[in-house]
């Protein structure tokens, strides 16, 4: 059992990679013994399957294991104990991590079961590659070592790589290029924030260190890591600028987007709906894991701009959105505004804002994966995606009419469904920070709900003028149930989102605490010596270490912070 | 280590020079094999038979001569042979490493005996004379062995890249590397009179420890650096290796970005090792207190040029032969901290560059079979589906070569970048991460044509068992020492790191 309780995790994120080097192993000895191939649905089934179980895993896992009343990274799972500067293999769950986990495991599955037209003569090729990419995405967002982080974020560029540029449609090569191209830079940006990190923790500490302190449990010893290692202002400026370059082009933040429509256009459907999830949880986690906590001074300073490069997105991809003529790629840009929302969301700084933009990537992160299957279902049955082909589709596909009202209107952020409560929190949490930026974001969702229901009014409603339109068949039973399997999460999160905040808003409280141990004192606060625990919000980092124990700073300071009435 | 100078009689330096004297004699042996085992054929495939024998034959007698010389390196104490040559635990590191590749390099040179009209015993000869001379310029402790050990390696080289006569391109690209040689040989016979002329004595040691005349000395050694970056491949110094690339067949190609540059850096390393000391003092070479800065710039030159034109090249071997010149910068960058971490990180660099370089080309030679050439980036479309397995090792070569995460290629920069960042040097590593990413991006296209569908009427030829071989081991160690220092299975890794650390500790003695 306690096993079990260590390594779940671990499984979790390994399992899926490992059925995909089986897949390969296979592939391999049919070949070489001339076999006969098996056929496509088997290998839909395995990826299905092992999908599934990981799914079901996660629930057994780390959903049931989760303690929601416990501070820090959770579940935390080491494997190895050689250190190649300053590298572990330490994976962790927050809250945060915890709902991007979910999601991320649910969603292949679905992804795959939705795809099942699209698999057929690749089929082995695309599942082994969707399950390598699920490794690689859980791997970032359970990591709790820099340098494992940039790992799995590395790993990740692969199987996309070769999922567009082998089984992409029109423009794969451009698109791969690009995608290739840009995370190639990212990559060096990052690698760029490990060195210096890893030499202030040499000078520091004695060796170098790219570990999160809340490994330890409440109480417990304190362990060396990134959080005790101070970082001068002019420092964390640059390895801001390197980070935040290196997640903006992950977002993507405009003006960095300029792979991402090609990608989605090129890209099959269930790498679309990985992207515009897992890979934007992915830079999501990036800033509020190492971001924010490492860097507060320059994270407070970038604050504003960070906002507002957040509201041009939404506002940008919202009228890009509106001259769209094909779905797909009019989904694309809707994903581009909300991920610019949700950083909007974290760029207030503020406990509501953050908790809003976490819940906000998770259920636009369904909608938005839930009309990308639903583009998928319609260009199997139609051959096109072109917003002119389609009218009136409400008569002849009810359902699908149903589902994809239901993801636009949580997308809108109507009330009861999911998206309300992410933009409700970012509002208000903007409100106390960011009070005039949270009126142009009032108004940029009314943009981004105008090109919404104008391609709802376009492709479901009106008269069917195409002859070809009136014999279109409505979602079977495996799409209705994939379809279902989404709408629940949204409509209960609409309706209950207790237990998704309750989960959430621990570790950003977590991570607004750190923000503020570790920020540089105000001028005329004292500078030497560490601060009493019970005012413990303010101080340089080495000095830190000689507080009571973090975990008890942690829960004086949440009891004390103004917000924290929020909570309940 | 203890002082590596002390001869131990005339048994125990013979034992020592064994190493050097291996290769050479194996040399002699294949031609006294191929000369005694001549036969007049009676018809073409008698001919033919007699050559595939003949080469299997000769492919042995190297193979013995490159095993001896393994095991010639075991447990062979610091002994010096004369006081020109030490091989000490730098030395023996360094021709391990020579003897690892020119196994290499042997395999894929059996892919050319079936393709060039050259007879089998004359690569395999030339081959060996050369490692004779790097491994002897490895264990020099003295400038003027250093400059005939690096002739003796050189020639035979020259000679090697014109092998493939039916080529106009493989004699052009010889005649460039032999101005090239000709020009580093000049400078460095140059600097090796000014050492002379300012201290009168031509070991190295003598550069640490006479006071001599600053400013002859100061020539000199400007000059020996520049006659061993030239051999190294290094910018501005490389303009003949794109074109040799291009020209000469892979395994050669495979052995001068292997064996002969990684040599240049090894002398480098120990001629570093042997200066810098005189920084300190009452600063008897003064230009060694600027080197630093000056193998910093060079490097940096060598990073953006080489992996900038990598980025633009259409033909795969040039692309290769451009990303070699970006690596060299790399190494550059390692000597700036070479008194640091950046001698350790070097070794390993240099161990990772060249078996990538080495799968890489092997690859190519592979798909070049028979009347499909792949020269160029687009004649790899197609490769992932018809050649899956080929497809995976070329893409794990190219991204080793490009420093992505997971292969030993990451390990080795991130290396050199820690030795850097740990010395101070933060615009180097600003540098080092803009090359790596100009060189994933260049690495990107062909991994992107490989995605490609095939092209009509272009079977791709079968991988022959030697290339196989030579794929899979190279895949292996970059997989396994990309992957072993993050895990618990690093036996091998523990023990390469081991002798890294002991040579670079040798050296700093």
């Amino acid at each position: 059992m306690t096993l079990w309780n260590e390594q779940v995790l671990l499984l979790v994120v390994a399992l899926p990679g490992a059925v995909a080097v089986g897949i390969a192993l296979v592939g391999l000895l049919t070949s070489v013994l001339g076999l006969p191939a098996l056929p496509a649905a088997f290998w839909r089934g395995v990826g299905v399957a092992t999908a599934a179980l990981d799914f079901g895993l996660a629930l057994l896992g780390p959903l049931r294991r989760f303690d929601p009343e416990q501070l820090g990274l959770q579940l935390v799972a080491r494997v190895g104990w050689r250190d190649l500067e300053g590298l572990h293999w330490l994976l962790g769950l927050d809250g945060i991590g915890l709902c991007f986990l979910l999601v991320t495991t649910a969603l292949v599955p679905l992804a795959l079961l939705a795809s099942r037209a699209q698999l057929r003569e690749s089929a082995r090729t695309e599942v082994a590659l969707a399950l390598v990419l699920e490794t690689a995405l859980l791997g970032t967002i359970a990591s709790a070592n820099l340098l494992a982080f940039v790992f799995f974020w590395a790993l990740s560029v692969l199987p996309i790589l070769v999922w567009v540029g082998r089984f992409g449609g029109e423009g794969r090569s451009a698109a791969a290029s690009r995608i290739w191209a840009t995370e190639s830079l990212a990559l060096a940006a990052l690698l760029f924030v490990v060195f210096v990190l890893r030499d202030a923790s040499v000078t520091q500490l004695g060796r170098p260190v790219l570990d999160l302190a809340t490994a330890g449990p409440i109480g417990g010893p304190a362990v060396p890591s990134l959080l005790d290692v101070f970082i001068d202002p002019a420092d964390q400026t640059l390895l801001f600028v390197a980070l935040g370059l290196a997640l903006a082009l992950r977002i993507p933040l405009v003006p960095l987007h300029f792979w991402l429509p090609a990608v989605h256009a090129a890209a099959p459907t269930p790498l679309s709906i990985v992207l515009a999830t897992g890979f934007v949880q992915t830079a999501a986690i990036g800033l509020l894991r190492f971001g924010l906590p490492l860097l507060p001074d320059a994270a407070r300073a970038a604050g504003p701009s960070i906002a507002v490069l957040g509201i041009v997105a939404l506002v940008y991809a919202s009228l890009v959105a509106l001259v769209q003529k094909e779905l797909r790629r009019l989904v694309a840009w809707s994903s581009i505004g909300y991920a610019g929302f949700a950083v909007f969301g974290i760029a207030t700084l503020d406990i509501q804002g953050i908790t809003g933009a976490v819940v906000q990537l998770v259920t636009h992160g369904l909608a938005t994966s839930a009309l990308f299957m639903l583009t998928g279902f319609l260009a199997t049955r139609r051959k096109t995606t072109e917003v002119v082909a389609f009218g009136g589709l409400a008569k002849p596909m009810p359902v699908c009419a149903f589902f994809f009202g239901l993801m636009t209107a949580s997308l809108m952020g109507l009330p009861l469904l999911g998206g309300f409560v992410g933009d409700l929190f970012v509002l208000l949490g903007s409100l106390g920070t960011r009070r005039e930026l949270s009126l142009v974001a009032l108004v940029a969702m009314v943009v981004s709900a105008s090109y919404l229901l104008w391609v709802q009014r376009r492709v479901f409603l009106g008269p069917v003028d195409e002859p070809a339109n009136r014999g279109l068949i409505d979602l079977d039973r495996v799409e209705r149930f994939v379809m279902l399997a989404i709408t629940v999460p949204i409509v209960a999160i609409g309706l209950y989102p207790n237990p998704l905040l309750r989960r959430i808003e621990p570790a950003v409280l977590e991570i607004l605490y750190e923000m503020d141990r570790r920020a540089l004192p105000e001028e005329g606060e004292p500078q030497d010596g560490p601060p009493p625990a019970e005012e413990g919000a303010v101080g340089g980092g080495v000095a830190r270490r000689s507080d009571p124990p973090r975990a008890e700073a942690r829960v004086a300071w949440a009891i004390r912070a103004p917000l924290a009435g929020v909570r309940r | 280590m203890g002082n590596p100078c002390t001869a131990r009689g005339g048994a125990s330096m013979s034992r020592a020079a064994l190493p050097i004297l291996l290769p050479a004699l194996g040399a002699l042996l294949v031609l006294a094999v191929d000369l005694l085992g001549r036969t007049r054929p009676v018809d073409a495939a008698a001919a033919h038979r007699a050559t595939a024998l003949s080469g299997i034959r000769l492919a042995a007698v190297a193979l013995l001569t490159l095993g001896a010389m393994g095991l010639s390196l075991r447990g062979a104490a610091p002994v010096a042979v004369g006081s020109v040559l030490a091989v000490d635990a730098f030395a023996t590191l360094a021709i391990l490493f020579l003897v690892g590749w020119a196994f290499l390099v042997l395999c894929l040179s059996l892919t050319h005996f079936g393709m060039a009209r050259s007879r089998p015993a004359e690569p395999l000869a030339l081959l060996l004379f050369s490692l004779a001379g790097l491994a002897a310029a490895t264990a020099t402790r003295d400038l003027l062995t250093l400059l005939v050990a690096l002739e003796l390696a050189w020639l035979p080289l020259v000679a090697l890249i014109a092998i493939d006569s039916r080529r106009l391109s493989s004699s052009e690209s010889s005649l460039k590397a032999f101005f090239a040689h000709g020009f580093a040989s000049l400078v460095l016979a140059q600097g090796l009179a000014f050492v002379f002329g300012a201290t009168g004595r031509l070991e190295l040691d003598a550069l640490s420890q006479a006071p001599g005349q600053p400013l002859l000395l100061d020539v000199g050694v400007a000059l020996l650096i520049a006659g061993l970056l030239a051999r190294a491949v290094v910018a501005p110094f490389h303009p003949w290796s794109p074109d040799v690339h291009e020209g000469a067949p892979s395994f050669v190609t495979t052995w001068i970005a292997t064996g002969v540059q990684a040599t240049s850096f090894f002398v480098l390393l120990r001629l570093l090792h042997a200066l810098v000391p005189a920084a300190d003092g009452d600063g008897a070479v003064r230009v060694v207190a600027r080197l630093p800065e000056l193998l910093g710039v060079l490097g940096v030159v060598g990073l953006v040029w080489g992996h900038a034109m990598a980025l633009v090249q259409i033909g795969l071997r040039r692309m290769v032969g451009w990303l070699g010149v970006g690596q060299a910068g790399f190494f550059t960058l390692a000597l700036v901290e070479a008194r640091g971490a950046g001698g350790e990180a070097l070794f390993f660099a240099l161990a990772a560059a060249g078996i990538a370089v080495a799968g890489v080309l092997g690859t190519l030679a592979s798909l070049s079979h028979h009347e499909r050439a792949c020269e160029n980036v687009g004649d790899l479309a197609g490769m992932a589906q018809q050649s899956p397995i080929r497809a995976v090792f070329f893409a794990l070569f190219l991204l080793s070569l490009a420093g992505f995460p997971g292969t030993m290629g990451f390990v080795a920069r991130l290396r050199i970048l820690s030795a850097l960042d740990q010395g101070g040097h933060r615009g180097l590593l600003l540098a080092g991460l803009a090359a790596t990413v100009l060189a994933l991006i260049a690495a990107g296209r062909p991994l992107l044509a490989m995605l490609r569908p095939p092209e009509l009427g272009r079977p791709t030829s079968r991988a022959l068992s030697h290339e196989q071989l030579v794929l899979a081991l190279c895949g292996a160690c970059i997989l396994y020492l990309g992957l072993a220092p993050l895990g618990e299975v690093g036996n091998v890794a523990s023990w390469l790191d081991a002798r890294i650390d002991l040579a670079v500790a040798g050296l700093r003695d």
